[in-house]
């Protein structure tokens, strides 16, 4: 059977013609350099971005990384006595120790969530440096 | 009548850089004026809209300007702007795609029995223009990049910072695909005589 061949072949002068410069190009509008400096110049002499003020916030830092990592010491040590308390029959120990692991949970939380923003912080501060 | 000297009537680029990054912010306008044609081209070239084309040539000058220090003057500041350029592009094309077409939704092209008026040329272009925005951006960007450069391997490598070897089978592999989509029937025989590597390209060093 005769193969049908309706298109021909798309050959290096075809893309040559098709996609050079010379067959498709456009001009730029007439206000376009004008326009670039008007957003160039009001970029320019916007104020500089406001500085994260590290010299009074690394204090706060400070304290909330300490309060982390004294709950974690906390709930290390507490777990760790549990043994010795469980020698008591008559003490409930999931009583005894609810409200501390629910304390120590939201603690965790309280420091991850912590982390988690001063990632996001710095990661922003980040982006504004290469912009 | 006094002679304005040659290099002060057509700063060099690097003069020009070296005046904005001394202070001279509107110093920069001979930059714009200089390359606003081919970064708004090399921008149409990604997208096909006018529009959007010149919003995006701008945020490239604008971004070049933010970041005016970094360039060292290793290479030209043509080879570092176009860089540039062509990665917010694809950055810009990434985020919003140009035409949400694949290569089976691009027109036909016309039928030869009825083709060879400049009309039907001109639609076979502009289909094979909205086809290499179909492929996928590594070989999109490979030919757009080799035709926006007068068919320079070396200038699209540079721009592209990837290997001449690299562009060369980028080239071949999209140049198939378009093949195989403006060919018919596509289970065809590909001739063996069909030549898939463009002249330019071997005569690179």
């Amino acid at each position: 059977m005769k193969p049908i061949q309706t298109h021909p072949q798309l050959t290096d002068a075809d893309f040559d013609y098709a996609l050079s410069p010379g067959s498709d190009s456009i001009l730029p509008s007439s206000g376009f350099a004008d326009s670039v400096m008007t957003a160039l110049t009001r970029e320019a002499s916007a104020p500089s971005p406001i500085a994260f003020p590290w010299k009074r916030a690394l204090p706060g830092f400070v304290v909330a990384g300490a309060m982390a990592i004294v709950l974690i010491v906390a709930v290390v040590v507490l777990l760790r006595s549990t043994p010795a308390t469980s020698v008591a029959p008559s003490v409930d120990l999931q009583a005894v120790l609810a409200p501390v692991v629910h304390h120590a949970t939201a603690a965790l939380w309280l420091t991850v969530s912590l982390l988690i923003s001063v990632a996001s912080l710095l990661f922003c501060r980040r982006l504004i440096s290469t912009n | 009548m006094t002679t304005v000297p040659q290099a002060e009537a057509h700063p060099t680029d690097e003069a020009i850089v070296a005046r904005v990054l001394a202070g001279d912010t509107a110093a920069f306008e001979g930059i714009v004026r200089r390359w606003q044609s081919p970064l708004v081209n090399l921008a149409w070239r990604f997208c096909r809209d006018r529009a959007r084309a010149e919003e995006m040539a701008q945020e490239a000058f604008l971004r070049a300007w933010r970041n005016l220090a970094q360039f060292r003057g290793d290479s030209a500041f043509s080879t570092w702007l176009f860089a540039l350029a062509t990665n917010l592009y694809r950055t810009e094309l990434r985020r919003i795609p140009a035409a949400m077409l694949s290569l089976d939704q691009i027109a036909e092209p016309p039928d030869p029995a009825i083709a060879g008026s400049a009309i039907e040329e001109s639609s076979r272009d502009e289909s094979l223009r909205r086809a290499v925005l179909a492929l996928p951006p590594k070989y999109r960007d490979a030919i757009l990049l080799f035709y926006f450069h007068e068919q320079d391997v070396p200038a699209a490598a540079r721009t592209l910072h990837i290997p001449e070897g690299t562009i060369k089978a980028r080239l071949f592999r999209g140049r198939e695909l378009l093949r195989s989509k403006f060919s018919r029937p596509r289970a065809a025989s590909k001739s063996a005589s069909l030549n898939t590597q463009h002249p330019r390209e071997a005569r690179t060093p």
